[in-house]
């Protein structure tokens, strides 16, 4: 009866002690483990815009929207933390391995989302015939860099290309309005460009 | 009499929080409950129906958020599915991070549960410590999952983080304070004469009732059942160590206080034979699954609570066709039909914790009185009651 008194007794001593296991969190500021995953963040740089990280999204904490306005189109990802599970998933998948990444921040509790919300832009590629999206620039210049002489076997791919280094002349993007046959080689969409396949030379299907 | 008893007034509050919340129906003659009745599926996530709209990968952090505080054992089960399916075995160095990870889980659940049972038995000093205790584990897994909870290690083919060489030291640091306190705790339950004459002869289930209600996990082995997912079909790194199944005989809170704290000593050595065979090696972590084909397999996992049982069918697409899930708890809580009928009602409340249910389940519990079937308890009474008489019983004015 008296030892295990002793025993439970010294560590009562040893708690009394020492000092409280609590910490004052708000007041002193809390430093997370050096893996920890926190929110996501994208980066300017790297992000290329393809979605796949919307795509992998276990719980659809990313949003991706698509806007098109006189003739221009933006893709917009947006992070929502409130859904975020941090797991990882978007960052892991990532096609250009550090387009978006987990931070250490795990202070997210917020008045307004926006505040905490993590946002980036890109430019659309848009069919030069239907307006439809073929892709985000950015993304198809990585397709291309990452292709290398295998790019050319891809209209939009080329077209980008002679673009970059200056050798289009604006004649190969001068569209009759109809779709026809030499709209193959043109920045169209898969769609356009099926449609293209099978008119002939005098615009006919 | 029978008739009577089946009028069940849910009683609230419904707080959709954690898995399983339950209704509790004791009907007491005086102090003694005469029945038990209890009911399920309140709060229906849908969580299989769910799983049938994710991919593959989505999958594994779909089901991780079932449970709270096990959070690995679905993930681990529904992975062993999948490779059942899939006919591969994980990379050695993934075998032995999971059952690292399964493991360090089992310490820090059976510490919550230790903590818990004795916040309800009034001994809140045990309570303070063992999640005190509890709490560097959870820094652990932080440093080495990179969240405290919900540690999105598994993967369909192995582990998505390694457990680096750097990480090790301060593993097995806390592995030996641990120790220390957990001999603290098991000695101070084991020869506390409170504890025995509170616990001792409470809530006896017998191997009958085990099998009978098909009970599993410590609830199982306290009565003497000695059936382990982990050793009767090994799994992960559970053949590679060395390790016996914690058995004890007579099957009531006590004894299965004892085969929790027990087999926190298990899981201790566990994970170090797991550290010494990663430790300064390189290795493969996973096997790149590419695509799953049509099939159906079956995954388990003895986690804290028992086995956790999951089954996956699928027709070669991109998501689960069919995937069915049952938690230990699901299995265990009927058994309170055996265990709590003829018991006191001061008893009730220690009794279903020994099953460790989540808590929130047991928020829902509401006394009748046999005769008029009138609700006379919820559930804080109920602890408050036990904590009364564990006073009663230090103060020696009952045996
Ligand atoms: S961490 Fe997981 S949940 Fe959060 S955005 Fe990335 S993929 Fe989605
Ligand atoms: S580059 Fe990476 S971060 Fe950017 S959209 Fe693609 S997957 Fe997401």
């Amino acid at each position: 009866m008296k030892k295990p008194k002793i025993r439970e007794l010294c560590e009562a001593l040893r708690s009394f002690f020492s000092r409280p296991f609590t910490t004052t969190f708000p007041l002193t500021a809390h430093e997370p483990a050096k893996k920890f995953r926190g929110k996501p963040e994208y980066n300017e740089d790297t992000c290329v815009g393809c979605g796949a990280c919307f795509q992998v999204c276990p719980s659809k904490a990313i949003d991706m929207v698509d806007e098109i306005k006189d003739g221009l189109g933006r893709r917009i990802l947006i992070h929502h933390p409130k859904d975020c599970l941090f797991c990882g998933e978007c960052e892991r998948n990532c096609i250009t391995g550090d387009g978006i990444k987990l931070s250490r921040i795990f202070d997210i509790a917020y008045f307004d989302e926006k505040d905490v919300q993590d946002r980036i832009e890109h430019e659309l590629l848009l069919c030069k015939h239907c307006g439809q999206v073929i892709g985000a620039v950015k993304h198809l210049t990585w397709i291309r860099k990452k292709l290398g002489n295998l790019a050319f076997s891809q209209p939009v791919l080329i077209s980008r290309f002679t673009g970059e280094i200056r050798l289009a002349t604006g004649a190969e993007e001068s569209f009759s309005g109809e779709t026809d046959r030499t709209d193959i080689l043109k920045t169209v969409c898969p769609g356009c460009r099926r449609l293209a396949f099978i008119s002939d030379e005098g615009g006919e299907r | 009499m029978k008739n009577k008893k089946r009028v069940i007034i849910p009683i609230g509050p419904y707080h959709p929080l954690l898995e399983e919340p339950e209704f509790f129906s004791l009907y007491c003659d005086g102090e003694t409950v005469v029945d038990v009745e209890w009911e399920a599926g309140y709060n229906h996530r849908a969580i299989e129906k769910l799983s049938e709209s994710k991919h593959w990968d989505q999958v594994t952090f779909l089901v991780e958020r079932i449970c709270g505080i096990c959070s690995t054992s679905h993930p681990f089960a529904y992975c062993n599915a999948v490779e059942d399916i899939l006919g591969i075995t994980v990379p050695e160095r993934a075998k032995y991070i999971r059952s690292i990870i399964g493991e360090m889980e089992r310490i820090h659940s059976h510490l919550l549960w230790v903590g818990l049972a004795g916040h309800f038995l009034g001994y809140n000093t045990v309570f303070m410590w063992a999640w005190k205790y509890r709490e560097t584990i959870l820094d652990m897994f932080e440093m080495i999952t990179g969240n405290r909870n919900h540690y999105a290690m598994f993967r369909i083919g192995g582990v998505r983080r390694d457990i680096e060489d750097g990480d090790i030291p301060s593993l097995r640091k806390v592995l030996g304070e641990m120790e220390g306190k957990l001999e603290m705790l098991t000695r101070a339950v084991l020869d506390d004469p409170v504890l025995a004459v509170r616990l001792k002869g409470v809530g006896v289930l017998t191997r009958r009732d085990i099998k009978d209600f098909g009970a599993v996990g410590p609830v199982a082995r306290a009565s003497g059942v000695d059936f382990d997912v982990r050793k009767d079909d090994p799994y992960a790194a559970y053949p590679l160590v060395k390790w016996k199944v914690i058995t004890t005989g007579n099957g009531d809170v006590f004894d299965k206080a004892v085969v929790r704290l027990l087999e926190t000593f298990e899981s201790v050595s566990i994970i170090r034979q797991c550290l010494d065979a990663i430790e300064g090696k390189k290795g493969e972590i996973e096997n790149q699954v590419r695509e799953v084909p049509a099939g159906q397999g079956i995954g388990r996992h003895e986690a804290p609570r028992g086995e956790c049982f999951h089954y996956v069918r699928s027709d070669g697409a991109n998501s689960p066709v069919r995937h069915k899930i049952r938690a230990p708890s699901y299995v265990n809580i009927p058994t309170f039909k055996a265990s709590c009928t003829g018991q006191t009602i001061s008893d009730v409340a220690i009794i279903l914790a020994g099953v460790d249910p989540c808590y929130c389940c047991t928020e829902r519990v509401a006394v009748y009185d046999a005769g008029n079937k009138k609700k006379l308890y919820g559930f804080p009474e109920l602890v408050e009651m036990s904590r009364k008489k564990t006073e009663r019983i230090i103060k020696g004015e009952m045996k």
